[in-house]
């Protein structure tokens, strides 16, 4: 028997772990029948992101479906179902020397259904993008209880709706992701990061040049003092410490830290430290399932925003930013931007505050979407918008 | 099944004078008198696109300059009743720019103005006018290029690409035109404007904008659309790898993919279509060859040159007769001009028409889809030629015929019919790039089961409820398309020619 969990200090709710997805589907026509929610969950990581749960229900455990269904290798694209965990995907893909670049905290544990529900990714999408650009072909269980696909298992492919993006990031409140098809690529031959400390002065001429090198970092990471000693580096002394991850063929990486370093110096950076990997890119990734911090927020900003961000408005307590896409994680920040997204934190803050921060334009649009393709409100009720 | 009853033609319905006269006074005072078109003349320009065997002419054809004037016309085509669709260039090879059943053309080629490039922050915003190539041509001082580039590029549009996610030589390394696309603003069916991402990353709810990139049109009209900038590759290797046997160069693209390079173009040509390139552009490409392979590879100049000669080694390993370098940017750029320009030649192999397939394999099985290819055309005695995106697995066989005989006509459906079911039964697609539009309808019941297109049609209904936007397209109907058309397929001009 599984135990109860409860989400948010809702709860407790029964947990059903479907074995087949024939089983999932009944589920899914009997809670609809009963006019109450089903509430996904893959590895449980991240079932503190977004609001409470609206309506009784049924917690549905997604780890039994965890079969990988194909992997032609030389096509470069691997169908799996939606509960595998990311460190067995990336096992398997490791066989054959191939990799999906994203960034997804708590591998062993997080669900690549659940990593698509969440849109998860961390320091590599300057370098590889997201979920968006890898995922290719969806299976899902709708409210009318079938499981229904779109996409496919080739690279390219524009019959039908893109479904896949309609998933990615909608937190499970359109369907239970069943099976998942990605395109993958070649593991890099070889990776490095080089780490340098800079004063806040210098921060955003130093963004900038980031911006234009000739070399093609994927990632470039930007952390504050806590955040450096967190992790183990010697320039917390300095007001911001950057990391630029390499990651290609051995004589581009070769050549792209040294032009870096020749770059940097032109800017007056002399003291550099290189490291034969991008591990440090994964224990930044860590960061997102914080132990200690009650509260983790995200703020997104325009690229060239950020430097100004940071230098004027950055709040007390851990912080890191992917430094090219103008996004920032604020670990217990004091103030918490109005803005930001609140990703996690105590139950109680969220009947305060609205956890998305600021809200896109077409969010009326989305509330309709999701009345017209889940009327009954069966899919993670009350997650995404809160009243629905 | 009987392919050609179900593409519409001709006949567009006959609206009502009063409702006509009605129809075109409001356009008339939303956009001004030059900027509407009613003559049967012009309207018959605006009855296809580059899919020629289905037609209907368009009520009236509209050119907005601004959001305002779509909104205008949107809502007064639900106050008249009068359906309507959006069209960029009309390049669509699967008649995605076909009003079936007539109504209202917005014809958006002239909000043409790029309204912002922003270098720093990697976004450009478009309006959907705008041809591909001019925003490529205008980053060029940036040393920044726009990747998608479908091989249309030069008459193609943004806002037509994001309809149909077109792809392009080199989506192989850099996608479609999906990863490429930051934000749209969309004119919903009912009028109601709703802009959808932008600059900024990670928006919290739905990925409306993938959503809406690659709906063929279906959920409204885009009027402006921001685009992810990509910065110019450091340097590139181009090579053409020259075959006795098709199998050898399809083995080859197999075997680069399955060594672990990610090249940014493969593209194959085959005999007959080197020999109508040659007449063109006097390349000199072997006449003799069963196929070429363009193979390029692109980014930093570091180890560049290592990844070309394992590609060399690769093609050599599958007897490959000769691989030939261009050693200079202008050698490079003239047989990229061969390969875009290839569909502009196929007039030269002496058939008035064509129709382009767009099938897409798992890329290991290139070798299988094409043999069938090639037994296909010889069993419906049609001429053929190939010129495709190997490295996708995304083939294009060109069937060439005379439209002018119904008999050839009905060949050339069977045997595309026949070609992409076998890409379904490789485990692909019927389409990698062109888009379902009127042409390709039929297939989606073998692609997708019953319960999938009814969820596609409720997504569809969230968007576009009176299904009054671009219909009958992507989505068959309950009664199919056949209730807009007539038997058999109307005599016309040669097809306009169109490439991909």
């Amino acid at each position: 028997m599984n135990p109860a969990i409860t989400i948010d200090s809702f709860g407790p709710l029964e947990v059903q772990r479907p074995a087949t997805v024939a089983e999932l589907c009944s589920l899914v026509h009997t809670v609809r029948g009963e006019r109450r929610g089903l509430y996904p969950v893959g590895g449980g990581t991240a079932l503190d992101y977004g609001c409470p749960p609206l309506k009784p229900g049924i917690a549905c455990d997604l780890t039994a479906l965890h079969s990988i269904i194909d992997y032609p290798a030389r096509d470069m694209t691997i169908t799996v179902q939606a509960g595998i965990t990311i460190a067995a995907l990336q096992a398997e893909l490791a066989k054959e020397g191939q990799w999906l670049p994203v960034d997804i905290p708590a591998p062993e544990r997080s669900t690549l259904g659940g990593a698509v529900a969440v849109n998860a990714c961390g320091p590599r999408r300057y370098g590889y993008g997201t979920l968006r650009d890898y995922v290719i072909g969806i299976s899902f269980v709708t409210d009318d209880g079938v499981e229904v696909k779109a996409g496919g298992r080739v690279v390219k492919n524009v019959a039908g709706y893109d479904l896949m993006k309609l998933h990615i990031g909608a937190l499970g409140t359109l369907g239970i992701v069943t099976q998942l098809t990605l395109k993958v690529k070649p593991k890099p031959e070889a990776t490095a990061a080089v780490i340098f400390g800079c004063a806040a002065t210098a921060l955003a001429a130093i963004l900038d040049a980031l911006a234009a090198t000739t070399t093609r970092p994927v990632a470039v990471e930007v952390l504050n003092p806590l955040a450096a000693q967190t992790i183990g580096l010697t320039t917390h002394a300095h007001d911001w410490t950057i990391v630029v991850g390499f990651e290609e063929k051995a004589a581009a990486v070769q050549w792209q830290v040294a032009t870096l370093v020749e770059e940097l110096r032109q800017l007056a950076i002399r003291e550099v430290l290189t490291q034969p990997d991008t591990a440090i890119l994964d224990r930044i990734t860590a960061w997102q399932q914080p132990l200690d911090s009650q509260r983790l927020a995200k703020l997104s900003l325009r690229p060239s925003e950020l430097a100004g961000w940071l230098t004027h408005n950055a709040p007390r307590g851990l912080l890191h930013a992917h430094g090219l896409n103008g996004i920032v994680w604020l670990h217990d920040p004091e103030p918490l931007p109005q803005e930001a997204i609140l990703c996690r934190c105590p139950p109680t803050m969220k009947r305060e505050r609205f956890v998305w921060g600021k809200l896109p334009a077409s969010w009326d649009f989305m509330k309709h979407l999701k009345q017209t393709l889940d009327p009954d409100n069966v899919f993670n009720p009350g997650r995404l918008f809160g009243t629905l | 099944m009987n392919p050609t009853a179900a593409f519409p033609t001709a006949l567009a319905t006959e609206l009502p004078p009063v409702t006509q006269a009605n129809l075109v006074q409001r356009m008339k005072a939303i956009v001004g008198p030059d900027n509407v078109l009613t003559a049967r003349a012009d309207l018959t320009a605006y009855e296809c696109d580059g899919f020629t065997i289905a037609k209907t002419k368009p009520n009236v054809v509209v050119f907005p300059t601004s959001t305002e004037q779509i909104v205008a016309i949107v809502k007064a085509c639900n106050e008249l009743d009068v359906n309507f669709l959006a069209r960029g260039a009309g390049t669509s090879l699967a008649g995605g720019c076909v009003l079936v059943g007539g109504g209202v053309m917005i014809a958006l080629a002239r909000m043409k103005r790029i309204l912002e490039i922003n270098i720093r922050d990697r976004y450009a915003v478009v309006e959907p006018g705008v041809v591909n190539v001019w925003l490529t041509n205008a980053l060029k001082p940036y040393g920044f290029h726009y990747a998608p580039d479908p091989s249309s590029q030069g008459a193609c549009t943004i806002g037509g690409n994001v309809a149909t996610n077109s792809g392009g030589p080199h989506t192989l390394k850099y996608g479609v035109t999906v990863n490429h696309i930051l934000g749209v603003e969309l004119v919903l069916p009912d009028g109601h404007v709703i802009t959808c991402g932008g600059p900024t990353e990670d928006s919290p709810g739905y990925d409306l904008v993938g959503t809406i990139v690659g709906s063929e049109g279906t959920f409204g009209v885009v009027s402006k659309v921001w685009v992810r900038l990509t910065k110019n590759p450091e340097a590139y290797r181009t090579l053409l790898g020259v075959f006795e046997t098709i199998d050898d160069a399809t083995n080859t693209i197999s075997d680069i993919i399955g060594a672990g390079i990610v090249p940014a173009a493969l593209e194959l040509l085959d005999k007959t279509m080197i020999s109508a390139v040659e007449a063109a552009f006097h390349f000199g490409f072997p006449l003799d060859a069963e196929a070429v392979v363009i193979m390029e590879v692109d980014g930093l100049a570091a180890g560049l040159q290592d990844e070309a000669d394992r590609i060399e080694a690769i093609a050599r390993k599958n007897r490959a007769r000769e691989v030939r370098k261009a050693h200079t940017e202008a050698e490079r750029m003239a047989l990229w001009k061969a390969r875009k320009q290839a569909f502009g030649t196929i007039g030269r192999l002496g058939y008035p028409s064509y129709c382009t397939q767009d099938g897409v394999v798992p890329r290991t099985k290139l070798p299988q889809i094409m043999r069938h290819i090639l037994a296909t055309a010889r069993k419906y005695n049609l001429g053929i030629c190939n010129v495709f995106h190997a490295g996708d697995g995304n083939v294009h066989p060109i069937l060439m015929f005379d439209e002018r005989d119904p008999d050839q006509v009905k060949r050339v459906l069977e045997a595309s019919h026949e070609i992409l079911a076998e890409c379904i039964n490789l485990g692909g697609s019927v389409t990698g790039e062109h888009g379902i539009g009127v042409e390709k309808i039929d297939f989606m019941p073998l692609m997708f089961t019953p319960d999938d297109l009814n969820f596609m049609i409720r997504l569809r209904t969230a968007f576009n409820p009176d299904n009054r936007c671009s219909p009958g397209k992507m989505l068959p109907t309950a009664g199919g398309c056949a209730e807009s058309s007539l038997n058999g397929v109307i005599q016309t001009k040669p097809g306009r020619r169109a490439a991909v």
